[in-house]
């Protein structure tokens, strides 16, 4: 498969480089938009391997421009960044520094359509009081994609209402749920494609010392240890306040 | 026993007011949040007939004290905690 990768930090770009080609991918790196746009016509790349923010622009744009599958880098990425890069169908959205067996499982699911994936949950660390997460396998071309915002309990569940129709396994509706009633103030946006769904959720989650919010970290950690949807997608680590 | 049997149903995963009984029949029972521990705890012991699989997991695997049962039939011929005729024993109660 032909990847053009896009990275402006000279080390990140040339380490980028060598892994991308131990794994066996035909690599054209560029430091630029300028310079990738000056490759298009000869590489022809299959898929984009992206920074988010350039000197010259977003990755993004050339994603828009190339209509390929890609995938997205970025140490400052916001929830806005991320929604706007699952409606244009990011495979995945990586925080940097990009851990490289996640890069390969992106890589991976991006060659394979990602059948296996079923659920990914997206918490930007900078807004959520969450560190070391990141979104997976976003369906291209959704059949439908809503924002829904919620505030209290009664507007929670009516949200949760509209986002639990569009799931269609019970599991996926779990998660959802608990991880809509673990945040006090936040907003979803639930992604419906053909044969999956996903739900990116921001919100400022207090996994704090009570039994309940114990119990609900405890049973999102079961499901991703028993892979009912990729570890990855799921809130690894979190930071207790106080 | 069966005559003091509640039975929940649907996809119990917001919090909601929770049928009291001997014994609760979860078969129609699609999933369960983790809200309703604390309902397990407060009534430690309870008895739980046809619980699917999954949700049976799931709450084992939080470790609950639940009592486990396939049918009713299983439930009649269990008696939890003390009789009132035990009771009276223990206490040197008999009349």
């Amino acid at each position: 498969m032909r990847l053009l990768l896009l990275e402006d930090e000279p080390a990140i770009r040339s380490a980028l480089q060598r892994a991308l080609r131990k794994w066996g991918y035909e690599v054209a790196a560029a430091a630029s938009l300028e310079e990738a746009r000056g490759l298009l016509s000869a590489f022809q790349p299959q898929a984009l391997v992206s920074d988010l923010k350039l000197p010259d622009g977003s990755g993004l744009d050339l994603a828009k421009e190339l209509g390929a599958p890609f995938i997205l880098m970025s140490g400052y990425a916001s929830f806005d960044d991320a929604v706007a890069a699952l409606r244009l169908g990011c495979v995945d959205f990586l925080t940097k520094p990009v851990a490289m067996k996640a890069l390969q499982r992106s890589l991976l699911g991006l060659t394979a359509g990602d059948a296996s994936s079923e659920l990914a949950v997206f918490v930007p660390a900078e807004q959520s009081a969450l560190t070391a997460v990141s979104a997976s396998a976003i369906t291209s071309e959704p059949l439908f994609t809503k924002e829904l915002t919620w505030t209290d309990r009664e507007q929670g569940e009516a949200a949760f209402a509209a986002a639990g129709a569009c799931a269609d396994s019970i599991q996926e509706r779990q998660v959802l749920a608990e991880l809509m009633q673990a945040a006090e103030v936040a907003r979803v946006v639930v992604n419906h494609g053909p044969q999956r769904w996903r739900a990116w959720l921001d919100a400022a989650v207090n996994w704090d010392a009570s039994a309940e919010q114990r119990d609900r970290r405890q049973f999102i950690d079961d499901l991703a240890d028993r892979a009912l949807f990729r570890p990855e997608g799921v809130i690894v680590e979190c930071r207790r306040d106080g | 026993m069966a005559d003091d049997c509640a039975h929940w149903s649907g996809a119990l995963l917001w919090p909601q007011p929770l049928a009291e009984a001997a014994v609760i029949d979860m078969s129609a029972v699609e999933a369960i949040g983790v809200w309703a521990y604390a309902w397990f705890r407060a009534h430690p012991r309870q008895a739980v007939v046809a619980a699917p699989q999954r949700i049976r997991d799931q709450l084992q695997r939080a470790e609950l004290p639940v009592l486990w049962y396939n049918s009713l039939n299983e439930v009649s011929g269990h008696r939890s905690g003390v009789s009132a005729d035990e009771r009276s024993l223990l206490w040197d109660d008999v009349p």
